[in-house]
């Protein structure tokens, strides 16, 4: 069993009998969804002058308000997380908020089916005086955790944070990673059904990133359905099938998460094309044998006689399973005089499982010797530019994602 | 008792001071205190006497582990923390991220915010003007502007922070790579923005994970552990100490970090993985932790009492995240007096070089029986790359070659 296999079977629905993620405001979501709304809007008054002590005597709230979202339609399947995308000020953590009922929205609905839960930004949700099992008692006492479970709950934050002797210490002799930890044990010690969550996967070292990935996958094996709002697109490739894409409170695009990272990042259209470019009769597509040497050979065109380097990447993108780069190279000398020339990249003895994957390159012109400037993007084939290339390969399957050769070579009987 | 002169307090009459900076720290130490409480926790320290002299010109970059007292270090010379004990003495304005957002006024607009930061910096309303407009461009909130502090997402606040920070021409400026709020085309800006800073910065500090950026923007590199500075020179020197040194770290120390080290199962008696070693061939013994692009080898021993029918060994290696990266059986030759598996038989495994990405990984070595496990054996493995790729974090650092030839 391969391991996106493995990764796939974590989520049932297969893109036949898929619900929509996103039900337009005229037609109610068919079948299950752990979480909708319709037709949301939230305005907020804006005072330029008078300050806070008008929202809070409630007098003239008559005045300009500022639109935060308008008109949301969102619909999350079961067992299911979509993703959100967008720049700054788009209202994503707003929706999450209204979703979550932390704010009432000015028009529109909203239906919860299930606990819902969010995981907002990590605050000190509590006096730094406290020591950290105090905290995660506080925290877990205003989740409604009975006594009786309390115990059992705190050794399993204590294990899952790793404070060890520290979670006998007060949250201000701890370092940010640490209490980022413990606010994230804390709020996850209980299961739920509903996870809204925002800018979260990105606490502590490597180590704890892991596991908190791992923690997320298994709640999703076991049904659990979410949102997921973060800047990281990795993240949303790999978590989510299905994304939106958010500006000015309205959600521009829906669809497959590929696609909307691609609208997300918006990067088709830059370069400089005239320095260097890869020739419009380049093939769209190479096939490749497994753990056999491959050359892809491809033509450009240069326009000025400046060095002109290469980079290419191999990846594999299954929007909701995995996303991974598998290969990669950078700054790899293609030519430096005018004209078209033929390139062979070349990769001895390939060491990709079979499969289809996409082939980004990337034509960056180089500054000349002395010259204070950056290398400057002259042509891009990428799928994050809709323009990627597509490799497959073929061979005997393979239990792993990469092919890497190794060679076994017999030994004596070793102590 | 600490003493402190200069720094943020000492403001020249004619508004900008054309000092030199430069930052003198003697014997500076940081103790956190007991705790009240009954139920005492005891003191910390975070910072030991430590002696620090940092001159005009000179872009510092400090590495270290969690907790090495980097970030404590900042704010004692950024005026935040209190020393314990010592003398500071800092010439030049700072300038450092955490201190910003400080003294914002949520009820104030974002224009007039910018005039209220440079005061706090030392700006004068006609010095700031020349600059607003560029503020305004480079933080691209468009009409919001305009609105209330209040009315700001957490990205915009950040954005104009940063916007603020930046064009104030920063004498001293401290940057806690931490911080890295904003969107995927303002993270590109901000990056683009901080080379510049670097370039014509006087005094620049940066708190960095990553040895690249602080190849890249650093002239001097300070490696901080358990609050101890424990090398000062030129940042190729100490990273490469600093990789060196973590993976030489106590190999327990390591094994403590991550859970469970090395797992022994059988599942049938009489059967064993008796060995499971990673090995360079730059140094002798079992290696918990491997460089990318070294010859690296993994030393395998089975054992079987009991005769095995269609017996294989399998080599697996997945990283944390449940990827699985290396999958690999091997048939194992049936002595055919015995018609099967007897004895002790070893095999080395060679990745010369090794070309995983940097990452944890579990390795495990399974003895089969057709498709029956019958013994395994795993262990963590952390590999490090001493210049990782800068557009991203492939799975493998695999050898290519381009060649190129002109037509026509």
């Amino acid at each position: 069993m391969s391991p996106i296999d493995s990764i796939q079977a974590t989520v049932p629905a297969t893109a036949g009998d898929r619900l929509p993620a996103c039900a337009t405001a005229g037609a109610p979501p068919r079948g299950i969804a752990a979480l909708s709304c319709a037709g949301v809007s939230l305005t907020f008054p804006v005072f330029d002058e008078g300050g806070a002590w008008r929202l809070v005597l409630r007098g003239d709230l008559a005045g300009r308000r500022v639109q935060v979202l308008d008109d949301v339609a969102l619909s999350v399947p079961k067992g299911d997380f979509v993703g959100i995308l967008g720049y700054n000020g788009a209202g994503k953590s707003t929706l999450l908020r209204v979703l979550a009922g932390v704010y009432h929205s000015t028009l529109g609905t909203v239906h919860r089916h299930g606990r819902v839960t969010g995981l907002f930004e990590p605050g000190w949700a509590g006096k730094p005086f406290l020591t950290a099992r105090e905290y995660a008692k506080r925290s877990l006492q205003l989740q409604g955790v009975p006594r009786a479970r309390l115990t059992e709950l705190l050794d399993e934050i204590r294990e899952f944070s790793e404070l060890s002797a520290d979670f006998e210490r007060p949250l201000y002799m701890l370092s940010s990673g640490m209490v980022a930890r413990l606010y994230f044990a804390a709020a996850t010690a209980q299961p739920y059904d509903v996870y809204l969550i925002d800018e979260f996967l990105t606490v502590g070292d490597e180590h704890f990133q892991n596991k908190c990935w791992r923690w997320m996958r298994e709640r999703l094996s076991q049904g659990a359905s979410g949102v997921l709002v973060t800047h990281d697109w990795t993240k949303i490739l790999r978590l989510c099938e299905e994304a939106h894409l958010m500006a000015g409170g309205r959600i521009t695009e829906s669809g497959p998460s590929e696609e909307i990272v691609r609208a997300y990042l918006n990067q088709a259209g830059e370069g400089r094309t005239e320095v260097a470019a890869f020739c419009p009769d380049n093939p769209a597509s190479y096939a490749a044998r497994c753990r056999e040497d491959t050359e892809f050979c491809f033509d450009v065109q240069l326009g000025e006689a400046v060095p002109v380097v290469l980079g290419y990447s191999v990846e594999l993108l299954r929007a909701g399973a995995a996303w991974e780069i598998l290969l990669m190279g950078e700054e790899l000398p293609v030519a430096d005089a005018i004209g078209r020339h033929v390139v062979r990249l070349r990769i001895p003895r390939l060491p990709l499982a079979p499969g289809r994957y996409y082939l980004n390159l990337f034509l960056k012109a180089r500054p000349r010797e002395g010259a204070r400037e950056r290398s400057v993007v002259c042509d891009v084939r990428s799928w994050t530019h809709g323009n990627a290339l597509t490799l497959t390969v073929e061979g005997p399957v393979c239990p792993s994602v990469t092919a890497v050769p190794l060679s076994w070579i017999r030994e004596g009987a070793l102590p | 008792m600490p003493q402190r002169d200069g720094g943020p307090f000492k403001l020249d009459p004619r508004g900008c001071p054309a000092v030199k900076p430069k930052i003198e720290l003697k014997n500076v130490s940081k103790i956190y205190p007991a705790k009240t409480r009954l139920n005492g926790a005891g003191t910390k320290v975070a910072v030991n006497p430590m002696t620090l002299t940092v001159r005009a010109g000179e872009r510092l970059g400090i590495i270290g582990p969690n907790g090495a007292g980097k970030s404590t270090l900042l704010r004692i010379i950024g005026g935040l923390a209190d020393a314990s004990s010592g003398q500071i003495h800092v010439e030049g304005r700072v300038t450092a991220i955490f201190t910003l957002g400080l003294g914002l006024r949520e009820d104030l607009s974002g224009r007039e915010n910018i005039y209220v930061d440079g005061e706090l910096q030392g700006k004068s309303r006609a010095e700031v003007a020349p600059v607003l407009d560029e503020i305004i461009a480079f933080a691209d909130i468009g009409e919001f502007i305009d609105r209330p502090m209040r009315t700001y997402s957490t990205g915009m606040k950040s954005r104009l922070a940063f916007a603020m920070l930046i064009h104030i021409n920063p004498e001293i400026l401290i940057i806690d790579e931490a911080l890295s709020a904003g969107d995927c085309l303002f993270a590109a800006k901000a990056r683009r923005k901080m080379q510049e800073i670097c370039d014509r910065g006087m005094i620049t500090i940066i708190v960095s994970h990553t040895m690249q950026s602080v190849l890249d923007l650093c002239t001097r590199c300070l490696w901080m552990e358990n609050g101890r500075v424990v090398m000062d020179g030129d940042p190729a020197t100490v990273t490469r100490a600093y990789l060196d040194a973590v993976r030489t770290q106590d190999e327990a120390a390591l094994a403590e970090k991550l859970d469970r080290p090395l797992v022994t199962q059988s599942f049938r008696p009489g059967c064993q993985v008796t060995r499971l070693e990673v090995r360079t061939l730059e140094r002798l013994g079992n290696q918990s932790m491997v460089f990318s692009g070294e010859d690296t080898d993994v030393l395998v021993g089975l054992q079987a009492e009991v005769p095995l029918q269609n017996p294989q060994v399998r080599l697996r290696i997945v990283r944390l995240d449940g990827l699985v990266v290396v999958d690999s059986v091997q048939g194992v030759p049936i002595r055919e007096e015995e018609h099967g598996l007897m004895g002790c038989l070893g095999y080395r495994i060679t990745m010369r070089p090794l070309v995983l990405g940097a990452g944890l990984y579990r390795a495990a070595v399974e003895l089969l029986d057709g498709w029956d496990v019958v013994a395994m054996r795993s262990t963590m493995l952390e590999v490090v790359t001493r210049r990782p790729p800068t557009g991203g974090r492939p799975v493998l650092l695999y050898p290519c070659s381009v060649s190129a030839t002109p037509i026509g």
